[in-house]
């Protein structure tokens, strides 16, 4: 097991180095830089700055060496922990992130697990009730689930929960705790306003999963040692829960890595229409504006994000099933 | 796996009483696909939806920018055959609408003016438009005389039909979605063919340039491309420029599979037999391998299609995906940003109605090629 | 076709007046006598009859918009003090009563300056949550001068007096004794002397010595009285200083120590360093600007002072120092704190939020076409939402770029000052089916010129060259020799290449992205192919410094009396910047005498003399003469091509906010809700329990 996590461990290095370089070309894509924006700021103020001071300010951002200079600088920067100032913020890239990371990633993990808990009993039930109204119900739902956009769905949850429940949609607390110390009582309220978002994020990929698990064990059930022992009088709980669930499950858990992207993907959006404090409207902002130091700094930490949760993942599924170790 | 030999499609095409042998893939194929219903049905559905799109000026009584200032957020009409005073007309007809702003609430509200009546014509002149940019034509599909209006999905804050909207919206989402796919399968091909087919240190790279983008969320990325798409750029140029982005992301997984397959093609004996027999590569590729697996190239790609549609609308719903005056589903959903719409003037949420559709009928769609595609697998949601 | 529309909506509580009223109202205010206004505050409040009022306005009718109309007397004076009132007894709220500070009657100013509540005396206490455009609403700045409700008259503030010279070169301000910081440091001269000398005319902080104080001097008279000596005359330089006025106060003993002038540059140099910052001038202006993490460090006058930045707000207090009291002698807020929100960056969030109720005021992101959204909160009885008037004279203004880059495009806008082309542009615009469509009827389609409430106003300046007439618009097209050579129904230029014309805009403040669609439409009828693209505040600045923008659009403010003569932005080019679209190489050259920028036609540089005029004339004939030639151009040449204006302006109001003006008037030229004391806004618990009130 200590080889295969070190191995998987060291290969996350190219993975990021690959990601770092995509995401620096990314942002050099947009005409114009921090510095001549800066300048075009500073104009706008009726001022014209030195010549001196316009080199420095070049200095500053490394745009007076080469690209791959200017590369290897800024992935430095990142990587002691240092991603530069934001200019449309007027605060340091690092509190941005570091503010905003923490509810990401909430919400992010909050909706893998209401993709689980969802996902794992309706998926059983709706292969085990294969084609009963239940069965009908939970594939319709799961099919609709699936074609809505995040956003669509933020809209209508955020119009139903004000109209049945006047709930405060929006943000992550209720005005009183948003900046109350934490305390067991805060959890619960972040928990009643997480609720929402977790669900509108999670309920694409529940469907997915749901979806995946109904067929494999599907699959799973009609193969003649599920027959075989249903013959011998094996009982009807243990005869799913005994082998097919946990063969079915194994694709299940090495799903998580795959439905993670689109998980930080539907929780950008989502965030996005509901105005939650995470990275994702953070981005749009830095995007629209062409704060591209801010922008590249923001990419990195999802992918970061979710590339340390598929390694998780895949350990997890590792530590389920040996046989992925010796692979 | 027993499962082939028992597989009640091949027992089914004996039972018809032709021989087991003679059955072409196709065709064994087409036998499959058409024990799901649903597929069936979502395929018929998409056909019509795609055939509308394409005809959408034909099928739309106004053009996307027509504005009639007697209806700013107006509901839809209702189609009648009994006028007010309960007279049947063979020929249907709406009622015009009336308009009140609420002293209290400033909201416009319509009523139906059973005064005037605005019986529908089929195939009649109406506002003169150019097919498919060719010839220029008055006949639509539908149409009211030269001082009427019909609104059949209500209008738009501008007075924009929503119905003509939601048309013209369709032919550049689902086109979209088209070309994308068209693109992906390119891409996709051509490097996890490559890659499947050559192996070794080209197999690695891509490989691992498959792992990493597959492990990028795809949105923000997605985000940062177009919203670096020059201002100046002209709205086909914007068009085809989100195209290319949202398929640079997308091809990954289909890559894959193409890999996969070839990786298991190079070893079976008709590719081994073409090459002894002199065939270069990209013959071998061309000719023997890539018809083998056309069928899931087809399954995957139709899978791949509403991750497009779901793209495009997700950037343009943000505001940085395309933009007015050209018209998709994700511009028509722009303008419902905010829940309170749903209370105020829920047609305009129509075209995420017709997204949630047409992504349902590719998902089913795309199911149910796959299991035609692959008899090994019984994964059918039904 | 103008259908039966309701005009004026009454406001729950407090009826608004007729347009027909309200002109009447507007002819009496003209003649500014203090009486009329009591009788008028007194009609208003008490004998208007409570049902709907529905009329049918003429443009005319309309045009006397309800300035103001029924606000207390007091807002349009100068304001009394405890001494005048007879106030001796003051209280401060009880959240203070635990704390370690002086008593009350030490930290308020020798002689505290009294604000009139619009409605009632109110109640200490409470949380007020809002978001960070409307943060200063509540935040409000606190100039030594400020601007009547009425936007007419220049008010003391932080100064007892002011007075300018016979010659019009010095202006002298005395400031009220025993003014605090929010520290409890006393408010001197120092203050508007650190700010002047080492910000204003400070090199590096001001490499470009801006035209307004070119030349001019700082004098300490005593600790509370100072001068600013101009070179040539400067006798409206009150009205600049009184719009201008956070930007001539710093918190001297605070801030000296993050300014070479008062402290060693290289520890300077080392701090900038460590605080992460480019330069010592980028370090200061963070510390100036209060949506940071440092806002709480640093003193100031404003009825909130910032206590916390979290990560999701900005969290402010009540100033125990503020200088304000009510008719009671209560210290001014009665809202003990503000949740600023920093994080609701989509404006669809905040409308939604603002219509259930979740904000307590907004304003400054919501728009007309929203109105009926912000209402279903009313009807579930979460919020109110008033209707005021915005005083932009057009909510979307059409800006050609005249300094263009491409010599084609800028001789047909341009047109050797023949103005054929843009009033073809401008006769195109259908405005009263803009008005019907965007403002429910309720705007006025207006050109741009001064606010109607100037003394300099004429209503056929706003009505220039402003008719619906496509067919003359062909005509004027036709005649420059634009015609359609392709056959596509669009024109070209005369020498047959395609003439494209690209709108880039901010979608912000006022509808402009609903009303540029329709212009792009009537445009498209003459055959004129407008393309629009919304961009970002940040983008516009590049672009617009870089002038690659060939047309944009904004809102016409900057239009009142108070204001234009010193910010004519519509009127000359005078300087350059990121909403100086249609002339930066103009408004350049003119900025700094001809050094960089371009030499502008005699036309312009004609209207550049006036406007130095207007400025520096010490008699009113002679000023109103160069402010009439001013606005006359504009209303002949159309710099910019103007749509509807005096449009309806929705502010949602939770429904436990109490003292806000139903009928303000909403716009930069008067700070917003600065001129109708935000601070005496409270908070009433027991009307959010029992819902309606």
């Amino acid at each position: 097991m200590r080889s295969y996590v070190v191995s998987r461990l060291l290969g996350l290095i190219p993975t990021l180095a690959i990601i770092s370089v995509i995401i620096f070309a990314v942002i050099q894509l947009p005409e114009g830089d921090v510095v001549s924006s800066t300048l075009d700021r500073l104009a706008a103020q009726g001022i014209a700055p030195t010549e001196e001071y316009v080199q420095n300010l070049r200095a500053q951002y490394n745009l007076d060496k080469p690209m791959l200079q200017q590369y290897a600088l800024w992935a430095y920067n990142f990587l002691t922990g240092d991603m530069g100032y934001s200019y449309v913020f007027e605060r340091p890239v690092n509190d941005l992130v570091w503010e905003r990371l923490g509810f990401t990633l909430s919400i992010t993990v909050s909706a893998l697990l209401f993709t689980w808990i969802v996902a794992l009993p309706i998926g059983i039930y709706s292969a085990v009730r294969q084609y009963s109204i239940g069965d009908y119900v939970m594939t319709t739902i799961a099919l609709v689930g699936l074609a809505t956009p995040p956003f669509l769905l933020a809209l209508i949850f955020m119009h139903l929960g004000f109209e049945w429940f006047g709930v405060s949609t929006g943000g992550l607390f209720s005005p009183e705790f948003e900046d109350a110390a934490w305390s067991w009582a805060r959890v619960v309220d972040m928990l009643a306003h997480l609720w929402l978002p977790m669900v509108i994020v999670g309920l694409g990929s529940a469907a997915f999963t749901m979806r995946i698990l109904r067929a494999n064990l599907l699959d799973e059930l009609n193969k003649p040692y599920v027959v075989t022992a249903r013959a011998k009088g094996v009982g009807p709980v243990k005869l799913v829960l005994k082998y097919p669930v946990r063969i079915a499950i194994n694709p299940f858990i090495s799903n998580i890595g795959l439905m993670l992207p689109a998980l930080v993907s539907g929780e950008a959006l989502v965030s996005l229409v509901m105005g939650l404090p995470t990275i994702g409207p953070l981005l749009l902002q830095s995007l629209l504006n062409q704060d591209m130091f801010l922008a590249g700094s923001l990419l990195m930490w999802l992918a970061i994000l979710t590339v340390v949760g598929i390694l998780l993942s895949d350990l997890l599924l590792a530590w389920v099933d040996p046989r992925i170790r010796f692979e | 796996m027993s499962e082939a030999a028992i597989d009640p499609v091949v027992a089914a095409a004996a039972g018809l009483g032709e021989d087991v042998v003679a059955i072409s893939p196709r065709r064994l194929m087409w036998l499959r696909f058409r024990r799901h219903r649903l597929a069936l049905v979502s395929g018929a559905f998409l056909i019509a939806l795609y055939t509308l799109a394409a005809f959408c000026e034909f099928i739309s009584p106004y053009g996307t920018v027509t504005r009639n200032d007697e209806a700013i957020n107006a509901p839809p009409m209702s189609v009648h055959f009994f006028d007010a005073e309960g007279d049947f007309h063979l020929r249907p007809f709406v009622y015009a609408y009336h308009m009140e702003v609420d002293p209290e609430t400033w909201i416009r509200i319509y009523t139906e003016d059973t005064d005037r009546k605005f019986p529908i014509r089929f195939f009649a002149r109406g506002e003169r438009y150019k097919m498919w940019s060719l010839f220029e034509i008055d006949r639509h599909l539908f149409t009211v005389d030269e001082d009427a209006y019909i609104h059949l999905f209500g209008t738009d804050p501008l007075g924009r039909d929503m119905f003509s909207r939601v048309f013209y919206g369709a032919r550049v989402s689902l086109s979209i979605g088209l070309v994308g796919v068209v693109l992906t399968i390119v891409l996709g091909i051509l490097l996890g063919g490559v890659a499947g087919y050559l192996g070794g240190l080209v197999d690695r790279a891509v490989n691992k340039v498959i792992e990493v983008l597959q492990c990028l969320p795809s949105l923000p990325l997605w985000m940062a491309l177009s919203a670096t798409l020059p201002v100046h750029w002209s709205p086909l140029l914007v068009y085809f420029g989100i195209t290319i982005i949202l398929s640079l992301f997308g091809w990954t997984s289909l890559a894959r599979q193409v890999r996969g397959r070839f990786l298991a093609l190079r070893e079976e004996d008709f590719v081994m037999a073409a090459r002894l027999m002199g065939a270069n590569t990209p013959r071998v590729i061309h000719k023997h391998m890539l018809p083998s697996f056309s069928s899931h190239i087809i399954a995957t790609a139709t899978l791949a299609v509403p991750g497009m549609i779901l793209g495009e609308t997700a950037l343009s719903f943000l505001g940085i995906g395309l933009r007015p005056p050209v018209v998709s589903w994700g511009v028509l959903m722009f303008q419902a940003q905010n829940p309170l719409v749903i209370e105020l003037t829920p047609w305009q949420m129509l075209p995420g109605l017709f997204v949630v559709l047409t992504v349902m009928a590719f998902n089913l769609l795309g199911d149910g090629l796959r299991d035609a595609a692959d008899p090994y697998s019984t994964a059918a949601t039904q | 076709m103008p259908r039966n529309i309701v005009t004026l909506v009454r406001s729950r509580g407090t009826p608004l007046l007729t347009a027909r009223q309200a002109s009447r109202h507007h002819g009496w205010m003209k003649s500014s006598l203090l009486g009329a206004w009591v009788c008028l505050a007194i009609g208003a409040t008490v004998c208007v009859a409570e049902e709907d009022i529905a009329v049918e306005p003429s443009a005319g009718e309309r045009e006397g918009a309800p300035f103001a109309s029924n606000m207390p007397p007091e807002w349009f004076a100068p304001p009394k003090t405890a001494s005048e009132l007879g106030i001796t007894q003051f209280s401060q709220s009880p959240l203070l009563d635990g704390r370690d500070l002086p008593p009350v009657a030490d930290r308020l100013p020798d002689d505290p300056v009294v604000s009139h509540p619009y409605e009632r005396i109110g109640k200490y206490g409470g949380k007020a949550r809002i978001t960070l455009w409307d943060g200063w609403q509540f935040f409000a700045w606190e100039h030594a001068l400020t601007i009547s409700a009425d936007l007419r008259n220049v008010l003391p503030n932080l100064a007892e007096s002011w007075s300018v010279s016979e010659d019009g070169r010095v202006t002298t301000i005395r400031l009220r004794p025993g003014i605090k910081w929010s520290d409890g440091h006393p408010l001197t001269s120092d203050d508007f002397m650190f700010r002047f000398n080492h910000d204003w005319l400070d090199p590096e902080m001001q490499p470009l010595t801006n035209v307004a104080v070119k030349g001019a001097k700082f004098v300490t008279v005593d600790d509370l009285t100072f001068q600013y000596v101009f070179p040539k005359p400067n006798p409206m330089f009150a009205n600049y200083f009184a719009f201008f006025g956070s930007h001539f106060v710093d918190p001297m003993h605070f801030l000296k120590d993050y300014h070479p002038a008062y402290r060693d540059r290289e520890e300077l140099e080392a701090l900038v360093k460590e605080k992460n910052h480019v330069t010592w001038m980028a370090m200061f202006n963070q510390l100036r600007g209060w949506g940071n993490e440092d806002a709480p460090k640093v003193p100031t006058l404003r009825s909130f002072r910032p206590v916390e930045r979290t990560p999701t707000k900005l969290r402010l207090e009540r100033n125990p120092y503020y200088f304000k009291i009510d008719p009671d002698g209560n210290q001014l807020p009665y809202i003990d704190a503000v949740d600023v929100i920093v994080v609701l960056e989509n404006s669809q969030m905040i409308t939604f939020q603002a219509a259930t109720g979740q904000l307590d005021f907004t304003g400054h992101t919501l728009d007309t076409p929203n109105i009926p959204l912000l209402k279903l909160g009313e009807r579930k009885g979460v919020n109110r939402v008033h209707i005021w008037r915005r005083l932009h004279v057009a909510d979307v203004a059409i800006q050609p770029n005249y300094n263009f880059d491409d010599l084609k495009y800028r001789d047909l806008v341009w047109g050797k000052g023949e103005r054929r082309f843009i009033r073809a542009l401008s006769h195109a615009i259908d405005r009263d089916q803009m008005n019907e469509v965007i403002y429910f009827g309720q705007g006025t389609p207006s050109q741009v010129t001064a606010h109607p409430s100037s003394r300099w106003y004429e209503k056929r300046f706003s009505q220039a060259h402003i008719r619906y007439d496509p067919d003359y618009s062909r005509e004027l097209l036709d005649e420059l020799g634009l015609f359609d050579v392709d056959g596509d129904g669009l024109r070209e230029y005369a020498d047959g290449s395609r003439l494209i014309i690209t709108l880039e805009f901010i979608d912000f403040e006022t509808p402009k992205g609903i009303s540029l669609e329709l212009v792009r439409d009537y445009w498209r009828e003459v055959g004129i192919d407008l393309r629009l693209k919304t961009i970002e505040r940040r983008l516009q600045t590049e672009r617009a410094q870089a002038n690659k923008m060939q047309m944009t659009a904004w809102h016409a403010d900057k239009v009142t009396d108070i204001l234009f003569p010193h910010w004519p932005d519509w009127f000359y080019p005078h300087r350059s910047g990121w909403d100086m679209t249609m002339w930066n190489h103009w408004g350049r050259y003119h900025q700094t005498g001809g050094e960089i920028g371009e030499e502008p036609p005699e036309l312009i540089r004609n209207l550049q003399y006036w406007g130095g005029e207007l400025l520096s004339a010490t008699d009113e004939a002679r000023r109103a003469k160069a402010a009439k030639t001013l606005l006359e151009a504009h209303a002949e040449h159309l710099w910019a091509i103007g749509t509807v204006g005096n449009a309806p302006h929705p502010i949602a109001v939770s429904s436990r906010l109490r003292n806000v003006v139903p009928n303000g008037i909403w716009g930069a030229d008067n700070r917003w809700t600065t001129p109708y004391h935000p601070a005496t806004w409270y908070i009433d618990e027991a009307a959010e329990q029992g819902g309606e009130n």
